[in-house]
C-alpha cells in the first residue's frame, strides 16, 4: 500500500532509533492512537509499517524482516477474526476456541514487563556506578574478557588505538613508521639461547633472563621449544634447587670444576 | 584471635582486595566458624556506616563483601581520578536482553528473540564480552542450541548480592498507560 507524501508527513513523528523492534513499535501505536487491540485497524497499522520500513530499507534488512513478521501476524489475526465462527452451542468447545489475539496480547504484556524492568536495571546500573572500588582507576568498569586471537574487529582495534592515543595526550597527528616483521624459527631460537647460556658466567643464567622484552607469545613458545631441544641434545644443563624455585641454565663445558668434583665425591 | 583482632584483619584484607570477599572462603582459610566470620563482616560494615568522617563503605556485592567509596562522593572521586563521566553504559537493547536472560535463564537465543521480537546475536556477543552473560550449557533439543545465563559480574555490575534479589517478574507492573493495557486485556481475555 502506497501512501502519498502528504499522508506520510501526517504520520506521528517516528524516531527510528526510539524503537527496539516491532513489538516496541506496536506498543507505541497502541498507546499513541489509543487503539483498541480487540479491533486493530490493520490497514492503518500496515501503512505505518510501510512508511517505517521505507525509512529503514537503506539501513538494515534484518530489522525490516522482523517488522514483516509482526505485520504478517497482525494480518493473520485479522483474517482469523473474519472467519465465520463455528457453532458455539457446546460449552465444552468454548475453551478450545481462543481469541486469536490472546497470544499476541500476552506477548505484548510480557514484553512490557521486561521493558519496565529495564528502567529499574538502568537505575541500578547508575547507582552502582556511584561506587568506586580498588583497582577501578586502572581497569574502569569494562568487565571485558581478554580478546581471543583472531576475533578482534578492526573497529575495536581502531577504538582502542584512539583511546590510547587520547590517554597519552597525542592528538591526531601520529607519526607513521614501518615495523619489520621479525622471523622466529626454532633454529634461530636455539642459537640465541645457546649464545646466551655460553656467554653467561660460570654459575649460568636465569631462565627468566633468557627472554627478551617485550614478551611475544610466539617467541616464548619458541624459546621453550629451543630449551627442550637443547636439553635433549645435552648442549645445556638446567638445574633447580627446589620445586617452584628459579631455574638456572648453564653450559656443560664451563660448569664449575668444583661442582663436578663434588658430584663425583657424592657418587 | 579476639573479636577486635578479627575485625582488624578482615578490614585490612578488604582494603587490599580488588573483588568481593566471600565470608565462607575467609572462614575456611582462617579455620573459623562461618557464622562468626559472617557476623564480623556485618558488624564491620555497620561500623563504617556509623563513621561520618569516613568516605569508605562496605557493600554486599555478588555474594561477598567489598570496600567502596561512599556513593555521595562519586562526582568528586571521578574528578580526582580523572575518570570520564558516563562511559560504557549498557544500551537499551542490551539491558532488555540481559533482563530476559536474568529471568529466563538458562535460555537460548531463539527464546530471547521470541520475547523481544528482534535478533539478539550481536547484543548477546556484547554482553558476553562484558562478562554479564555466559554460556551455561546446551539445550538437549535438536540443534543443541547454546544456553545462556548471568554471571557473578552481572550481580556486581547492577549492585546485587544474589540473583534472588531480583523482584519477581509478576510483581513488575507493565510500563506505559495502564488504562490502555487493561482495556486491551479486557478486550481479549474477558470481554465477549
Amino acid at each position: 500500500m502506497n501512501l502519498s507524501k502528504a499522508q506520510v508527513t501526517n504520520l506521528p513523528p517516528v524516531a527510528l532509533s526510539a524503537f527496539e523492534g516491532p513489538l516496541d513499535l506496536l506498543l507505541h501505536l497502541i498507546r499513541e492512537h489509543k487503539i483498541n487491540i480487540a479491533d486493530i485497524p490493520i490497514v492503518q497499522v500496515t501503512d505505518y509499517y510501510c512508511a517505517y520500513l521505507r525509512e529503514m530499507e537503506s539501513f538494515n534488512l534484518t530489522i525490516a524482516g522482523e517488522f514483516f513478521v509482526l505485520a504478517a501476524t497482525l494480518l493473520e489475526i485479522k483474517s482469523r477474526m473474519l472467519l465465520p465462527k463455528q457453532a458455539q452451542a457446546k460449552d465444552s468447545e468454548e475453551e478450545d476456541e481462543e481469541d486469536p489475539r490472546k497470544e499476541l496480547v500476552e506477548r505484548l504484556l510480557e514484553y512490557q514487563r521486561y521493558k519496565a524492568f529495564v528502567q529499574t536495571l538502568s537505575d541500578w546500573e547508575g547507582d552502582r556506578r556511584q561506587l568506586y572500588f580498588r583497582g577501578q582507576a586502572e581497569y574502569g568498569d569494562l568487565y571485558e574478557l581478554p580478546v581471543e586471537f583472531g576475533t578482534l574487529s578492526a573497529e575495536a582495534l581502531r577504538k582502542t588505538l584512539m583511546r590510547l592515543l587520547q590517554n597519552s595526550g597525542i592528538d591526531g597527528s601520529v607519526e607513521v613508521t614501518s615495523v619489520r616483521r621479525q622471523k622466529v624459527t626454532l633454529s634461530l631460537a636455539m642459537a640465541a639461547l645457546l649464545r646466551k647460556v655460553k656467554s653467561a658466567h660460570s654459575e649460568g643464567i636465569l631462565l627468566d633472563d633468557c627472554f627478551t622484552l617485550p614478551l611475544i607469545r610466539v617467541e616464548i613458545i619458541m624459546m621453550f621449544l629451543a630449551l627442550l631441544e637443547l636439553l635433549r641434545q645435552g648442549k645445556i644443563l638446567a638445574r633447580q634447587n627446589s620445586g617452584l624455585d628459579e631455574i638456572w641454565l648453564s653450559d656443560p663445558a664451563t660448569i664449575m670444576v668444583a661442582e663436578v668434583e663434588h658430584a663425583m665425591e657424592v657418587d | 584471635m579476639d573479636e577486635s583482632e578479627l575485625l582488624a584483619l578482615l578490614e585490612a584484607h578488604l582494603l587490599v582486595s580488588t573483588e568481593p570477599v566471600r565470608p565462607a572462603d575467609i572462614a575456611k582459610l582462617l579455620g573459623l566458624e562461618r557464622d562468626l566470620v559472617e557476623l564480623a563482616y556485618a558488624s564491620l560494615s555497620e561500623l563504617y556506616e556509623r563513621r561520618d568522617t569516613s568516605g569508605i563503605r562496605i557493600f554486599r556485592l555478588s555474594g561477598g563483601y567489598q570496600m567502596a567509596t561512599r556513593p555521595d562522593l562519586s562526582l568528586e572521586i571521578a574528578r580526582l581520578l580523572a575518570l570520564p563521566k558516563e562511559t560504557n553504559r549498557l544500551s537499551k537493547p542490551a539491558l532488555e536482553t540481559v533482563a530476559v536472560v536474568a529471568y529466563r535463564q538458562p535460555v537460548t537465543t531463539a527464546e530471547i528473540e521470541a520475547i523481544r521480537g528482534v535478533a539478539v546475536d550481536g547484543v548477546l556477543k556484547t554482553l558476553s564480552e562484558r562478562r554479564l552473560v555466559q554460556e551455561t550449557g546446551r539445550k538437549p533439543v535438536p540443534g543443541r542450541p547454546i544456553l545462556y545465563g548471568t554471571t557473578p559480574e552481572f550481580l556486581h555490575y547492577f549492585g546485587l548480592n544474589a540473583i534472588t534479589d531480583l523482584p519477581s517478574l509478576e510483581d513488575i507492573s507493565p510500563e506505559g498507560d495502564p488504562e490502555a493495557m487493561s482495556k486491551a486485556l479486557e478486550a481479549v481475555g474477558l470481554e465477549e
